[in-house]
């Protein structure tokens, strides 16, 4: 086992360490963006359902300034994102590079592309049943809560875990600022010193990451649809 | 007792405008069933909202009892709500809740105990004859079913008053007969106030006490279900009758095959209510000397008043058809004259 180990993956085998490093900050950036982009990208998306033409809390200039605002953002390749970002990232967590210094970037791009999936998965959402939450006497917040959220969970639950899988592609690219991770890993070692068996491998663990999400996630949506 | 006065709702902005509602006028009377028909795109969906302001009237007065409904802030019209329910032609019901959840979906943060949620959901499902469904999910249920689902919850907050938007028209016949006799069984035993909008008039036959009749936004007629099938005053209240009997053509083809005398003539006689006990055609012989023969006949029953309608021929002198013709007129009845050549309509 040992011998066919090193045969086939000699650099791997010669330095295991750094996989469980690069995989350890990969979690790292995939969770706190996930949670942080995740949190307000959902608030935003649910500003931008209610506050269009025809719901809860209408409001012409929010809907119109989130609107621009977060298709803005979204043109701007995450690459320069990153350098664009410096100032704010610098500001923010006193450092430029590292995985935390990636996290600021990570999250301002997941916040718009995140909001914009809430948006589709709500609008999924039977107008019908917010006419009858609404005719029942439920308050504003009451149709957000129990209507929106509760009976677009499952598409919510599916937009999440594809959310989930563009952060774990994002976080390749963090590597351009030291971030680390296993994109980094693949890149700076597998790549630029011709170590094949390491880009390999990274690329098998980004993969577990990514088949882990989705798996969950389709745990999750069998369980709560019907 | 709900009234609207004078409401207008229009939509759009000053350089396209649609005007959905059209002063309207109506009183609708504590306990009623009251129908509102029309052909799509008629108004009535919007009329029907504006009762519980779902849609804001843009002119107008909406009134439920002494309340104001125009006057009313966020909070005081949710609380309002509550005593207005209402369903829907395709349900709305929640796809991811239990039908128990469903129907105590309204009594949730309200201060009423888990216990006393679970009862009234329990009676409300034996009221609606879906008992043994608490547990089930809306995909399992057929499509009366779930109407008797959504009626259960418009019903969880004991309202006095149902509005129905289409409420049968995504069913079959026989489902939606059911409907219909649970939704009277309600307004008896619950003394509910019902507003049913439809654009089938037999529903309007079936169950409705009152109806009004609406076109582009406008009433066009209104009156007790009675007046309007027996004695129709426009054009398009006469329309929707006849889909609702759907006899016209069977008298059509009948009188197609008939061939008349050179002393016969062909009427076709109205009649609602007691008249229906008495044998006016013998009579018609024993006054007149006119014979009378029955080519056609039906006797319909709305709110348990009898209303019949006879196409006969009549034969005898034209002195005596004219006086016989009269008589029955005196008598309250509603004649007509035919001639083959304009049936068919």
């Amino acid at each position: 086992m040992q011998t066919i180990f090193e045969k086939y993956l000699p650099n791997v085998a010669n330095d295991p360490q750094v996989f469980f490093e690069a995989t350890w900050q990969t979690i790292y950036m995939t969770f706190w963006t996930a949670l942080i982009g995740g949190a307000l990208g959902l608030v935003l998306g649910v500003i931008l359902v209610v506050s269009r033409p025809g719901g809860l809390y209408e409001n012409k200039l929010i809907f119109w300034l989130l609107d621009k605002v977060i298709n803005l953002v979204r043109s701007v390749p995450f690459i320069i994102l990153l350098a664009l970002l410096a100032v704010v990232t610098q500001f923010i967590v006193k450092t430029t590079i590292g995985a935390k210094a990636a996290l600021v970037p990570l999250i301002a791009t997941v916040i718009p592309f995140f909001a914009r999936q809430v948006e589709t998965a709500l609008l999924e959402v039977d107008p019908g049943l917010i006419e009858a939450a609404q005719a029942m006497g439920l308050s504003r917040l009451g149709i957000i809560w129990r209507v929106y959220i509760r009976e677009g969970l499952s598409s919510l639950i599916r937009v999440s875990a594809l959310t989930m899988i563009s952060i774990i592609g994002l976080t390749a690219m963090a590597g351009a600022v030291g971030a680390g991770g296993l994109g980094d890993l693949a890149i700076s070692q597998g790549y630029n010193r011709f170590e094949n068996d390491v880009t390999v491998v990274a690329t098998a663990l980004i993969l577990v990451l990514v088949f882990l999400s989705q798996y969950i996630s389709n745990l999750l949506i069998k369980k709560i649809s019907h | 007792m709900i009234e609207l006065e004078n409401v207008s709702v229009v939509f759009g902005n000053d350089e396209k405008k649609v005007e959905a509602v059209k002063h309207v006028n109506l009183k609708i009377a504590k306990g009623t069933i009251f129908g509102i028909v029309g052909y799509s795109g008629a108004g009535k969906s919007t009329l029907v909202r504006v009762i519980n302001r779902l849609q804001r009237p843009t002119t107008g007065i909406v009134r439920i009892e002494d309340c104001v409904l125009n006057e009313l802030n966020e909070k005081e019209l949710r609380q309002k709500r509550k005593e207005i329910g209402m369903i829907f032609q395709h349900f709305n019901l929640l796809e991811t809740r239990t039908i128990g959840e469903n129907v105590s979906f309204p009594l949730k943060y309200n201060n009423i105990s888990k216990e006393k949620q679970r009862a009234k959901v329990a009676e409300l499902l034996k009221l609606v004859g879906l008992e043994d469904k608490v547990d089930a999910y809306p995909s399992q249920l057929s499509g009366g079913q779930k109407q008797r689902v959504a009626i259960a919850r418009a019903l969880a907050s004991e309202p006095k008053i149902l509005l129905c938007d289409e409420a049968t028209s995504a069913l079959d016949p026989k489902t939606t007969k059911q409907i219909l006799e649970l939704l009277q069984h309600l307004n008896r035993e619950l003394k509910l106030t019902i507003v049913l909008i439809t654009h089938e008039m037999q529903v309007v036959k079936e169950i409705c006490h009152q109806a009004a009749v609406m076109s582009k936004g406008e009433i066009v007629e209104k009156g007790t279900v009675l007046q309007l099938f027996s004695k129709p005053q426009k054009k398009l209240t006469a329309e929707f009758i006849k889909t609702a009997f759907q006899q016209e053509e069977i008298i059509s083809k009948l009188l197609q095959h008939t061939d008349l005398k050179a002393d016969e003539t062909l009427v076709e006689l109205a009649y609602t209510g007691d008249i229906t006990n008495e044998p006016l055609l013998i009579e018609l012989y024993e006054k007149f000397r006119i014979i009378a023969n029955v080519l056609y006949g039906n006797i319909e029953y709305l709110q348990e008043t009898p209303m019949g309608k006879l196409i006969v021929s009549f034969k005898g002198s034209e002195a005596n058809k004219t006086k016989s013709l009269a008589y029955l007129k005196s008598r309250g009845l509603k004649v007509r004259s035919l001639e083959i050549t304009t049936l068919g309509v």
